[in-house]
């Protein structure tokens, strides 16, 4: 989308210059634009965008559309080995660290420390995007501890935040450090950010409890339950039947 | 059968309203509908969630859960009452300028909780900020953020009655 907004800027430059050459009688190539305004002769002749539209469609105003295709290039991934050498640049990338602390007598989980990088293209606002990261972190956070949706017999049993457990500020780590990698040189383009944070917590966060415990927990949420089950399982402890 | 109704009195955001209450309806909706401010919210209805919190005579309720006739003589603070006519209090300032929000919807909460902690406690750790708000869930985890805010604010305030 990214590529798509500039071309439509781009070409709603060269309308306002189309429109600004012949009132400011300067030739186009000596038209350019600065700070909401049309100048020419190194500042010396200038236009706002609004005296130009004013001048354009009189004093009710009237308004220029840019339109803007973008194309990128593209190749179909390998049918051996799922690669491409130019797969959609819309595609998130992600990856994330978690340092975590296992209770191994109740199995609690806690996260003690997050680390998610992603890929936002061109940083458009670069503060914004550490802002999605940590939330989509701690959002992930949630679905991999806590936050379960409980059927019985088809009906939903937890259906309230008092049984269903969104993560508060005092289950997150104090602080989620952000990083951002684009590859933005080879194709310049925004793109989003929103689930990026989520992409790969879940895996980061049961990995490092593998790497605590030697336990190995496929199934989320990570609970106190799961979790203490799979370190009986690896302690050879017998574990109670579920009814 | 006909409900009765009894008149309540209190104080919404220094503003003197009186409306007929059910013996069972929620102080949320005796201020929505008597004063038609909108700043707290029903989420869960079940008093965890925080974002329908409100201040009764200084100190934060859940206001889903608070029968209004309780609030009857009380002075009742929402977010609409915070800072003065065209100014912020310094804790909205600070949930701008740190960025603590991503929809919204929390804020509220988020901030007249904060308001009742910097009035006990106006130079607060982070874990104490962190043990008072969470009360208050922010689906979109801005939590970070959010403790910054109140931190900064309570910087800003520096021991001023807010």
């Amino acid at each position: 989308m990214g590529c798509a907004v500039r071309s439509a800027a781009e070409d709603l430059v060269s309308q306002l210059v189309e429109l600004a050459g012949p009132i400011l009688g300067a030739s186009n190539d000596d038209l350019r634009v600065e700070s909401g305004a049309i100048v020419a002769r190194g500042g010396e002749l200038k236009m706002s965008f609004e005296e130009l539209l004013h001048a354009r469609f009189g004093p009710l105003a009237g308004q220029l559309v840019g339109a803007g295709i973008c194309s990128p290039p593209y190749e179909a991934p390998d049918g051996e080995t799922g690669q491409s050498k130019a797969i959609t640049p819309f595609w998130m990338l992600a990856g994330a660290g978690a340092e975590v602390d296992v209770d191994t007598e109740t199995g609690r989980v806690r996260v003690l420390k997050l680390v998610e990088i992603a890929d936002p293209g061109v940083a458009v606002n670069p503060n914004l995007i550490a802002a999605q990261l940590r939330g989509g972190a701690i959002q992930q956070l949630g679905m991999t501890l806590s936050e379960e949706l409980l059927f019985v017999d088809g009906q939903l049993t937890n259906a309230g935040l008092a049984l269903y457990k969104v993560p508060v500020a005092e289950d997150v780590p104090a602080h989620v450090e952000t990083g951002i990698v684009s590859d933005s040189a080879a194709f310049p383009i925004a793109k989003g950010i929103g689930e990026s944070g989520t992409l790969a917590t879940s895996a980061a966060i049961g990995n490092a409890v593998f790497d605590a415990t030697g336990a190995r927990v496929r199934d989320l949420p990570l609970t106190p339950e799961r979790i203490l089950r799979a370190l009986r399982v690896r302690r050879g402890l017998p574990i109670e039947d579920e009814s | 059968m006909s409900r009765s109704r009894l008149d309540i009195h209190f104080r919404v955001n220094g503003k003197q309203a009186t409306v007929a209450v059910d013996g069972d309806e929620s102080l949320l909706e005796a201020v929505e509908r008597s004063v038609g401010v909108h700043g707290a919210r029903e989420s869960c209805g079940q008093g965890v969630c925080g974002a329908c919190t409100m201040l009764v005579n200084g100190l934060a309720v859940s206001s889903c859960l608070y029968w209004a006739v309780l609030a009857n003589g009380a002075d009742v603070s929402t977010i609409e009452g915070l800072g003065g006519s065209g100014s912020l209090h310094p804790l909205q300032e600070a949930f701008m300028s740190e960025g603590a929000f991503q929809c919204g919807f929390c804020t509220p909460g988020m901030i007249l909780m904060a308001h009742q902690l910097l009035s006990e406690e106006p130079h607060p750790s982070p874990e104490l900020v962190r043990h008072y708000l969470s009360g208050s869930i922010c689906r979109c985890g801005a939590y970070s953020e959010i403790v910054q805010a109140v931190l900064v604010a309570a910087e800003s305030m520096d021991g001023v009655d807010g």
